[in-house]
């Protein structure tokens, strides 16, 4: 009982950290969306009548604006990061490259947040944001990737379980069945390693600088597509052909 | 067996009434006044017996023996399915979206500050 009660709890820890980065990301960006409001208001008010009254309410409010900004962005990396742990990939050099990129992303929020504290004047609110836009591209480039990196991970999960259940098969197939079979499994095992090549192919140049550099382009994401779908596509062909073995020659 | 007389007065001025039909001239003239409701109710009755002696029928009838099914039905083969194990596998791969992005990316403003926006 204590057995399959601590196998339910191993389990369950990995929904649970999932569900609480999501939980504190829609937390962040809803807190955000209010202080956001408030500041558009004051900002209106100021700008309308430039008392010194209204300076401070906006200042206020642009700051504490500018940090839940900070924050949501942060949490955010941190809900796409637990995303991508959860494939289990450690030692796929696509999914430690994305984790390294995240986390110095995620850093890189939690400290402009830290810094918003800092900001007493409008001198000072101005002088975050032009430091804030320089750095900001870097980190934003590892976010679009990291999304992107995020479904070939998926789609690398799913070939390396692929590879274990044809393993499975081959020892349930005996080896009376005609030659033909046999034939369609060794098929079988070329198209797995040609998807397990696109995977790898897509995954080596997502982290290279060109293509860091088209994360700025309006079809990046949908010229991904493109390659994510074929992949999905070619993986679900060969679960029918695999499961059509099974049914019909492999021994129970 | 000795003759059966009447000689009661009343008696037979009862039987010659019956005789001439003056007995029966009070009924018959309600009778005719009414004609119209009689005939009326006598339509009815007439297609409630034949209603009621058709769906009489119409119910013996569906015991009547084995009634075929219409061609276009198909009967489903009673062999057992056999699922593979491997169906879960196939089923994450199918619910798996390629949509990007995905998580979407939330829309914020880089610039907050306090100047009036160019246009």
């Amino acid at each position: 009982m204590s057995f399959f009660l601590g196998l339910f709890l191993f389990f369950a820890s990995f929904t649970f950290v999932s569900a609480d980065a999501k939980s504190d990301f829609d937390y962040q960006y809803s807190k955000h969306r209010e202080n956001y409001l408030e500041y558009t208001l004051y900002k209106k008010d100021y700008l309308s009548n430039p008392t010194l009254d209204n300076q401070q309410k906006a200042l206020l409010s642009a700051k504490q604006s500018t940090n839940t900004r900070e924050l949501t962005r942060a949490s955010f990396v941190a809900y796409l990061r637990e995303l991508i742990l959860l494939n289990q990939l450690r030692g796929f050099p696509l999914a430690d490259t994305l984790n390294a990129n995240l986390l110095a992303a995620q850093q890189f929020f939690l400290m402009e947040s830290q810094k918003t504290l800092g900001v007493v004047t409008i001198a000072d609110l101005d002088k975050f944001n032009l430091d804030y836009q320089t750095e900001y591209t870097k980190h934003e480039r590892y976010l679009k990737a990291g999304i992107v990196g995020h479904k070939l991970t998926r789609l690398k999960y799913f070939a390396l379980k692929q590879d274990e259940v044809i393993k499975e098969l081959k020892n349930k197939i005996p080896s009376t069945v005609s030659v033909r079979v046999f034939e369609r499994l060794e098929t079988l095992e070329t198209d797995l390693t040609t998807i397990h090549t696109k995977i790898d192919n897509l995954s080596n140049y997502l982290i290279t600088e060109e293509s860091m550099e088209n994360t700025q382009n309006e079809i990046f994401f949908s010229s991904r597509v493109e390659f994510l779908s074929e992949i999905r596509s070619l993986q679900l062909t060969w679960m029918d052909k695999l499961i059509d073995l099974d049914l019909n020659y492999a021994k129970i | 067996m000795p003759k059966f007389e009447i000689n009661n007065p009343e008696a037979l001025k009862l039987i010659e009434d019956i005789k001439s039909g003056v007995l029966f001239k009070p009924y018959l003239e309600k009778i005719k006044k009414l004609k119209t409701v009689f005939i009326g109710v006598g339509i009815f009755l007439f297609f409630l017996i034949f209603i009621l002696i058709g769906k009489s029928l119409s119910n013996r009838a569906k015991d009547f023996g084995y009634i075929p099914p219409n061609l276009e039905i198909l009967t489903e083969p009673t062999a057992p399915t056999v699922n593979s194990p491997y169906n879960s596998l196939k089923e994450e791969i199918f619910l798996f979206s390629t949509d990007l992005p995905d998580p979407i990316i939330p829309d914020l403003n880089n610039t907050i500050d306090l100047k009036e926006q160019a246009f």
